[in-house]
């Protein structure tokens, strides 16, 4: 699968192929900005306060391992808080589902 | 004719000046009472004052409608005045009926109300006073309200019009009509009829989702009044839909107009979602963090945006789809962040002891590339080198992670199981190991029936990368395959493919084995997952079974190399020709008995030698392995492939191997140059290697004196004639090890 096609398949799968180009990548763009800012808040959501702390402190060492090791013992199942992120996010996009913390 | 009288007749004859807009109205507002030519007299009139009130009543709207007609036609442009002037006019016209009624009133009773008149000039020009005026009522129907009360005078014209008009008051208070003109009903505009033929369907919306009245299958609809929603026929959104609902108000869109509507609708959901994540960034205090993550993102060049995002997106609902492999080269590349996926790994098996499936393999490295990023993002000392993995190769990998895709992507024909063998071609070609072990046990098949399966399937690595990883030559040659059968070879199967393609036309013996031999050794720089990959399940060239089906087209197909080879074999020289098909094999004997001399050099035996000592059959043993090697091994290409002749099947195979055949039975040994099978032999029954072991022999014999006994076998043999020389050396003395 080459770029063109890695393209293509993304586009036909977010429904947006009739679009102009340029209004694809900024959809493409804006979409996996989201998805990456809602998984951050989602992990944060996670955090105590105390904790939040932490984080700041060890962002300014900038000590990957301790960062790992942070995440690790404070956010037990990651895996499972990235994955259903991720998905409600797409799902939203795709169906207009109400969005994870969106009383609107 | 005087200023009033002319100004009479134009509004009665409808001029076009701007004053004439009260005789229109004048005209309309006597209902069609004709105007008296010549001197008026009674005679001249044929209609009552009770008639003319009754017209006044029916006509009252007719002549507001009319007036606001002509009002716009005449006035046109001049929209900002209009007001002010339909107001005037409107009052005009209800004075000019009053002031009519009174006249034929007045005709009819022989009250002097003559035409030229005092009192007719002062109410002709009261008419025309008020078309000038500038008032402004705020509606029609307020004009109708207060148009008595603003009459200026209280003469008896006035009085008598005011008993006019309170006697259609109460005519209008009969019928419900209120001072105000509350309860006045006009008459229903019918609206237009709307053509539903012609009301454009937006592209890419048709489909059953549009009701369509059955009657238009009969012809055109025609909608009357109001138009309303039918319940049931709302537009439900298509896959994957954005658009949202449509609006009930058919409208004519262009495409252009359509897509335009719909990437609004997609920015606005954008920005919805935009929205609510901040909302929750805000309530966690990280809106800044969040908007570094942004600023992370914008810096990523649009195809690795394509490329991340085709991942997370066509992962997000089904993992499965990810090749931990390519994956792993790519989001998990992300320099100091691999600790995110041995994060991921550790708390998995945590929770399930054992080797994680390749498809958990390919989450964790997804999601631990999505964490360098984000992450990353937030620690600005870390960001430097962040985006390494987006190194020229990497979308290729990134590319190769996407694929293959999900099932609802990519249809029924793409198969978990479809995807695992594509897995599996991709880590045996790598000699991922690992992978392949971790992919089989997911599938619950054998190696040898994913073997069988990824060759039936036609599988190959080539077909799930982005680069193909054979040569393009090789991409669009039909697959050349040799299945083995009984007593083949390798060698065999390369040997029919060419000559059936007639490459060997007019070459030697030598020249032929020269083209056998260099492809051969193309074979045997292939690793033996490689060769399994190619058919050969022994993962050895040298041992093949009847059944294998060998894909030959990585070497065979390349048109390159077999030209370039045969090109060479042209080339060779009478010598080298003759040297190949008489190859000499005692050089390696000599070099490997005077290997023994430098032993003896470096380790000086004791005096007294006997065939029992450690250091004599040590050295007879590293002679022997030295002559074999030389003869049978293979060096392969910069060391990979390389072969020691101890592990080649001519010497070590239990039934043809030379270790294990006597003597006399490899020098007795005549195999055909060109076997009647065509297939491949080995050891005693191969006749090059044979030539070579008969020679070698001979050789041995000739220089050490050694006579090999009736049934030793040859590697006793080589050993007894090393420990004899060696030990005559040590001793300067024969020995008794030469019988």
């Amino acid at each position: 699968m080459n770029d063109q096609e890695l393209r293509t398949t993304l586009i036909t799968e977010l429904g947006i192929e009739e679009l102009p180009a340029e209004a694809q990548d900024e959809i493409v763009s804006k979409l996996g900005e989201i998805i990456l800012k809602s998984v951050t808040v989602a992990i944060f959501e996670k955090l105590s306060d105390e904790a939040r702390k932490e984080f700041e402190v060890l962002t300014t060492t900038g000590d990957p391992e301790r960062i790992r090791a942070f995440l690790e013992q404070s956010v037990p199942d990651m895996e499972t808080l990235m994955a259903d992120e991720l998905q409600k996010t797409l799902v939203a996009f795709r169906e207009g589902d109400q969005l994870v913390g969106d009383t609107a | 004719m005087d200023k009033l009288e002319q100004k009479i007749l134009e509004s009665a004859s409808g001029g076009a000046s701007p004053s004439s807009i009260g005789g229109q109205i004048l005209e309309k507002g006597l209902g069609g009472i004709k105007r008296p030519e010549g001197p008026t007299t009674t005679e001249g009139t044929s209609v009552t004052p009770e008639e003319i009130r009754a017209k006044n009543d029916t006509t009252i709207v007719e002549v507001m409608q009319d007036v606001l007609k002509t009002e716009q036609q005449q006035r046109g442009g001049r929209g900002r005045q209009a007001g002010p002037e339909l107001g005037s006019a409107i009052q005009s016209a209800l004075q000019a009926t009053q002031e009519e009624a009174k006249l034929m009133e007045s005709l009819q009773n022989g009250g002097g109300f003559v035409r030229g008149g005092t009192e007719a000039e002062q109410a002709i020009e009261a008419i025309i006073n008020n078309n000038e005026q500038e008032a402004a009522p705020a509606t029609s129907t307020e004009i109708v309200a207060t148009a008595p009360k603003e009459q200026a005078s209280q003469s008896g014209y006035s009085n008598t019009m005011e008993r006019i008009w309170k006697e259609n008051e109460a005519k209008r208070a009969a019928m419900g009509v209120g001072e105000s003109g509350a309860g006045l009903e006009l008459e229903p505009i019918a609206p237009k009829p709307v053509q539903i033929e012609n009301i454009p369907i937006p592209a890419g919306e048709a489909g059953p989702h549009l009701a369509v009245p059955a009657a238009t299958e009969q012809g055109p609809v025609t909608i009357e009044g109001t138009f309303t929603k039918i319940a049931g026929t709302e537009i439900v959104p298509s896959l994957n839909t954005i658009d949202g609902p449509l609006t009930e108000t058919a409208s004519e869109k262009t495409p252009e107009q359509l897509k335009q509507e719909k990437l609004e609708k997609i920015r606005a959901k954008l920005e919805h979602m935009t929205g609510a994540v901040e909302a929750r960034a805000e309530k966690v205090g990280m809106t800044d963090r969040i908007r570094k993550i942004g600023e992370m993102w914008n810096k990523v060049p649009k195809r690795y945006k394509y490329m991340v995002a085709a991942g997370m997106f066509l992962s997000g609902g089904g993992v499965a789809a990810l090749g931990y492999t390519a994956a792993s080269r790519v989001l998990g590349g992300a320099g100091a962040f691999v600790g995110f996926e041995t994060m991921f790994k550790d708390s998995y098996e945590k929770k399930y002891p054992g080797e994680r499936p390749a498809d958990i393999k390919a989450r964790h490295t997804l999601y631990a590339g999505v964490l360098a990023i984000t992450i990353g993002a937030l620690v600005p000392k870390l960001t430097s080198g962040l985006l390494d993995w987006m190194t020229p190769g990497a979308h290729e990998a990134i590319a190769a992670a996407s694929h293959p895709l999900p099932q609802e992507v990519t249809g029924p024909q793409m198969s978990a199981d479809q995807k695992g063998l594509d897995e599996l071609a991709k880590a045996i070609q790598s000699g991922d190991t690992g992978t392949i072990k971790t992919t089989e046990e997911t599938l619950g098949i054998s190696h040898e029936d994913a073997l069988k399966l990824i060759q039936e399937r036609g599988i190959t690595a080539s077909g799930i990368t982005s680069t193909p990883i054979e040569s393009p030559v090789v991409a669009s040659t039909p697959k050349i395959e040799y299945v083995v059968e009984k007593g083949g070879t390798l060698w065999g199967g390369i040997e029919h493919n060419l000559e059936a393609k007639g490459v060997f036309e007019g070459m030697q013996g030598g020249q032929k084995t020269y083209v056998l031999d260099a492809l051969k050794d193309k074979f045997a720089t292939m690793s033996p997952a490689e060769l399994r990959a190619i058919g050969i399940t022994s993962g050895n060239i040298n041992v093949i079974h009847p059944g294998d089906h060998i894909d030959l087209t990585k070497v065979l197909g390349d048109t390159h190399l077999t030209a370039d080879i045969t090109h060479h074999a042209q080339a060779l020289s009478p010598e080298q020709i003759y040297s190949i098909e008489h190859p000499v094999v005692a050089q390696p004997t000599a070099e490997a008995l005077s290997g023994a001399a430098s032993i003896h050099e470096a380790a000086p035996m004791s005096a007294e030698i006997l065939p029992t000592d450690p250091a004599i059959i040590t050295a007879a043993e590293e002679i022997t392995h030295n002559y074999v090697h030389e003869t049978f091994g293979t060096k392969g290409f910069l060391g990979i492939g390389a072969q020691d002749g101890m592990d080649s099947i001519d010497w070590k195979d239990p039934d043809v191997g030379f270790a294990n055949q006597p003597v006399e039975k490899v020098l007795a040994a005549h195999p055909g140059a060109f076997p009647d099978d065509g297939a491949r032999h080995f050891g005693v029954e191969d006749y090059t290697a044979t030539q070579k072991m008969q020679a070698g022999l001979a050789q041995v014999q000739q220089e050490t004196g050694v006579t090999p006994h009736p049934t030793e076998t040859v590697v006793d043999y080589l050993k007894r004639s090393a420990i004899t020389t060696l030990s005559e050396q040590a001793h300067n003395e024969p020995t008794t090890y030469r019988t």
